[in-house]
């Protein structure tokens, strides 16, 4: 159980998360623990217990005792336990209002003896006997039976854990917390002071580790946390907020342009620009916009040149895993190739038929008096053109190092389907780095068979959104079609280091951190902007990467979230589905 | 219907309005009433919408899916005692199709009435049904019929005043594949009532009124259960498809005639979507609220 993301898929997991938000009829809250049966599926009962504690009794004591029990040695045997006891008046509380869950306790009562006799089920009991033994205990009273505890004093703790439904949240605590003075010497008081232990906790919150009891900390299960890792251009959130002067400009511009390429502009077409987008929350920050391009000089600057060789490196990278996984990828894309050339097939067709109603045909009125037939008027159904393009534009920030090739893989599926079915796309990444929103194009409008590029995608720094649109909607002005779509690959995120200035006129006196809800109001304004200029936007989030509800404020209902990287043809198939369906309006 | 307001507890005073209508506007002869087969619950949203009809204002009745708003629209021309003219409104929706179109008929051509052109004639209640579903250009010919000026063109024909009965009803869904934004043209010729999600209590009373011999605890189940979906649909967790009253009704008729509960919600709710990641977990909820071993005789008496 070393590698628990592995044990558990992405898809088990947010089900799991499911479960225990319908049974606290809650959403959003990160529960402390779930539970997995042994072959990695959801404990379906379990995970319900869970989300009635978080329904049924106080966050803030459960969340103290817990943290509590975390500073023990026997934190593991405590969880366990404590599991049991919770267990117990949890669903007494809960059955009055849903008479299944006792027919589902029985049944979870029955698979726990089913797979008692399996081996690894024997290695589990191993590790934690008392906390197994208690289990048993308590599912063979479930299905009718005495507990069968020949030791005198697990027998009388298990009596004692058996606590009722009418108990409050303090009363849980204190009792369970007596319990183990009385059964372990664990001083509640003593336990919260020692500094020894506090060192401990904050080494358990490091390590993964593993876990007896079925019910884990869901703190080891999640994925290894963004914006922490060593490598990649993470600088740290420096805010600031002053002019800088002219050579350090020029240093950064120069530090960009040799880590990035060469901008697509000259200076002053540049100037233009950023004179044009830079405005408003964005001033002082800059747009640059490259294809990759490098100049003849060379490098000096061994920063620079390690940089660039990380970059090469990411490349290959995401080229080998491309290679490695082709055949899903390829799948993929015929799939979604397939789905795009489907909507465009049904399209109406310009159809005149004759019709008993509608435009009267005069050439056809002698059918209605020699013939008998009424079908003399004519009724047409218009087609338009298919006239739309795409742009993708994936999020290039640090917080995505996790998923580098991943995501040059979705970029190369969408582009690559798009292109097979003759619709001008246009694909990009963005991130930000001191103070410049860098445009990474990797493929144009035009350009024939340039997708395999995307492959130099590589994560680095902050991501800017609110500018970043600014960006895409200034490289869609050369978009050969009348309906334009952008479909961002993000987390929903938006996080950089140089702040939003301060704004009097709209209540801000001070200078405030592009993160957070700020950084979220900002993309979403700019997304309502593009919106109204007349391009559709929507946004694929990954995984369980970032949150719904920040996707949500931004992008409204057009985003879809994928499980997994199968599930991408079908997400932006229909995304592009839905703006066939719009045009035709 | 009157009777029913008044268990509501909808203001008195808007309820003599309805009284006074119906005795100013008696029903049609040859147009007689339909009973509503569902009842719309949510007293303030009864009498925002007959307040503004009362004062002959059209209404626009905008909600996410299973909010109730056919129900409510049809609920309101039995209510007003009015016959009801139902255009469901589609992508090639044009005039001609709203308000009449020349047709031949025994050598000759005529003009044949459309349900918009009937309605304002006879003074019935037009339902406007998905209506942000059509161009906006095609419905341009709905704005003299819905403002001050109460008339209808018909090219080639004569201008038609709208009967003083007549109020116009729209529905709209956003976020439905195909539909889109109302133009300010047209959204500012109606009252617009947001129409709330449906809540649990409202739910149970619909239940208990559709299905008089369920037993309590299973009415409170199966509301339950389409409130844990409305809740997942409002998180994001799920898409709307699962979200179908309709469905949910449907597959409690099945199970009262005797089929099994989790297949008659799978056909019912289940499988409306065909990802099996989001079936699993509208099975989940299922299995949250419905005991697998349940059959008919546990849920009805």
């Amino acid at each position: 159980m070393a590698d628990s993301t592995n044990i558990h898929p992405l898809s088990a997991r947010r089900r799991a998360l499911n479960i225990i938000w319908t049974a606290a009829g809650e959403y959003g809250f990160d529960p402390v623990f779930m539970a997995f049966t042994q072959d990695g599926e959801p404990d379906f009962y379990m995970d319900s217990i869970i989300g009635y504690v978080h329904k049924w009794y106080d966050r803030s004591v459960m969340e103290e005792l817990f943290d509590t029990l975390a500073l023990s040695m026997l934190k593991e045997t405590f969880d366990g336990l404590l599991w049991i006891a919770l267990e117990n008046c949890t669903f007494e509380r809960e059955v009055k209002e849903r008479p299944v869950l006792s027919e589902l306790r029985t049944s979870c009562a029955e698979t726990f003896f089913r797979q008692q006799l399996t081996r690894s089920r024997q290695q589990w009991m191993a590790q934690n006997s008392l906390v197994y033994a208690l289990q048993e205990a308590r599912w063979r009273t479930v299905l009718g039976k005495a507990p069968g505890l020949v030791n005198p004093r697990e027998n009388r703790l298990f009596g004692e854990l058996a606590f009722h439904g009418d108990m409050t949240a303090e009363e849980i605590s204190n009792r369970f917390c007596d319990i183990l003075r009385r059964y372990f010497h664990f001083d509640r008081e003593c336990a919260v002071r020692s500094p020894l232990l506090k060192v401990r906790r904050k080494i358990d919150h490091i390590l993964s580790r593993a876990l007896p009891s079925k019910v884990m900390r869901a703190e080891d299960l999640s994925f290894g946390a963004s914006d922490i890792t060593g490598s990649g251009l993470i600088t740290a959130r420096k805010g600031k907020d002053h002019l800088l002067s002219a050579a350090e400009e020029q240093n950064n511009r120069i530090y960009i342009e040799n880590c990035f390429g060469l901008s697509l502009y000259n200076e002053m077409d540049s100037a233009q620009t950023e004179h044009e987008l830079c405005t408003g929350n964005h001033q002082n920050c800059h747009l640059y916009f490259t294809a990759g391009e490098r100049g003849s000089s060379g490098i000096s600057d061994a920063l620079i040149r390690k940089t660039v060789a990380d970059a090469k490196l990411q490349a290959e990278r995401n080229r080998r895993h491309f290679q490695e996984k082709r055949r899903i990828y390829q799948n993929s894309i015929r799939q979604l190739a397939a789905q795009i050339e489907n909507a465009l097939l049904v399209y109406p067709q310009p159809l005149k038929v004759r019709s008993r109603m509608g435009r009267l045909a005069p050439g056809e009125i002698w059918r209605a008096v020699r013939l008998g037939d009424e079908r003399v008027f004519t009724d047409t159904f218009e087609e338009e053109e298919p006239d739309f393009s795409v742009d993708l534009m994936l999020d290039g920030s640090a917080s995505r190092l996790q998923s580098q090739e991943v995501i040059a893989a979705q970029g190369y599926i969408i582009a690559r389907s798009l292109h097979l079915c003759g619709i001008p796309a246009q694909v990009y990444s963005f991130l930000s780095l001191r103070g410049y929103t860098v445009m990474r194009l990797f493929s144009s409008y035009t350009g024939n068979e340039t997708e395999e590029r995307i492959f130099d995608y590589f994560a680095a720094g902050w991501n800017r959104d609110g500018l970043a649109l600014r960006g895409a909607s200034h490289l869609m002005q050369a978009s050969p079609a009348r309906n334009r779509l952008l479909i961002l690959l993000t987390d929903a995120s938006p996080n950089d280091d140089r702040k939003i200035p301060a704004n009097p006129s709209e209540g801000h006196y001070v200078s405030r951190d592009y993160s957070g809800e700020a950084g979220i109001e900002d993309t979403a304004a700019e997304v309502r902007a593009l919106r109204k200029s007349g391009i559709h936007v929507m946004a694929v989030l990954n995984g369980e990467e970032g949150s719904t509800e920040a996707a949500r404020k931004i992008y409204g209902d057009d985003f879809a979230r994928i499980g997994r990287i199968e599930d991408l043809s079908n997400a932006v198939g229909l995304m592009i589905q839905k703006q066939i369906e719009q045009m035709r309006m | 219907m009157i009777e029913f307001l008044r268990e509501e507890h909808v203001d008195e005073k808007i309820i003599q309005g309805i009284e006074d209508y119906r005795r100013q506007f008696p029903a049609p002869s040859g147009t007689p009433g339909r009973k509503p087969r569902y009842i719309y619950y949510g007293r303030e949203v009864w009498e925002q919408a007959a307040q503004a009809l009362l004062c002959g204002e059209n209404l626009l009745l905008a909600g996410s899916k299973a909010t109730g708003k056919n129900v409510l629209a049809e609920n309101l021309a039995a209510l007003f005692g009015r016959p009801s003219y139902n255009v469901s409104f589609h992508i090639n929706m044009d005039a001609s199709y709203m308000i009449g179109t020349d047709t031949f008929q025994n050598g000759e051509v005529v003009f044949r009435p459309g349900p918009v052109y009937d309605c304002a004639k006879l003074g019935g209640f037009c339902i406007l049904d998905e209506i942000n579903m059509a161009r906006n250009e095609a419905l341009a010919v709905l704005h003299s019929v819905l403002d001050f000026r109460r008339v209808i063109n018909v090219p080639g024909y004569e201008t038609i005043p709208v009967h003083r009965a007549a109020r116009f009803i729209a529905t709209m869904n956003y976020g439905y594949a195909g539909t889109r934004e109302l133009n300010e043209a047209l959204s500012s010729r109606f009252m617009v009532i947001h129409m709330p999600e449906m809540t649990r209590e409202n739910l149970e009373k619909l239940l208990t009124r559709e299905f008089p011999d369920m037993k309590k605890e299973y009415v409170q189940q199966f509301s339950g259960l389409f409130t844990d979906i409305q809740k997942k649909c409002q998180s994001g967790e799920l898409t709307a498809k699962v979200l179908d009253l309709r469905g949910l009704l449907d597959a409690i008729r099945l199970i009262q005639n005797g089929l099994a509960p989790y297949l008659a919600l799978d056909m019912g709710i289940t499988n409306k979507t065909f990802d099996s990641y989001e079936q699993s977990l509208v099975k989940d909820i299922i299995t949250s609220r419905i005991s697998k071993k349940s059959g008919r005789d546990a849920i009805f008496c």
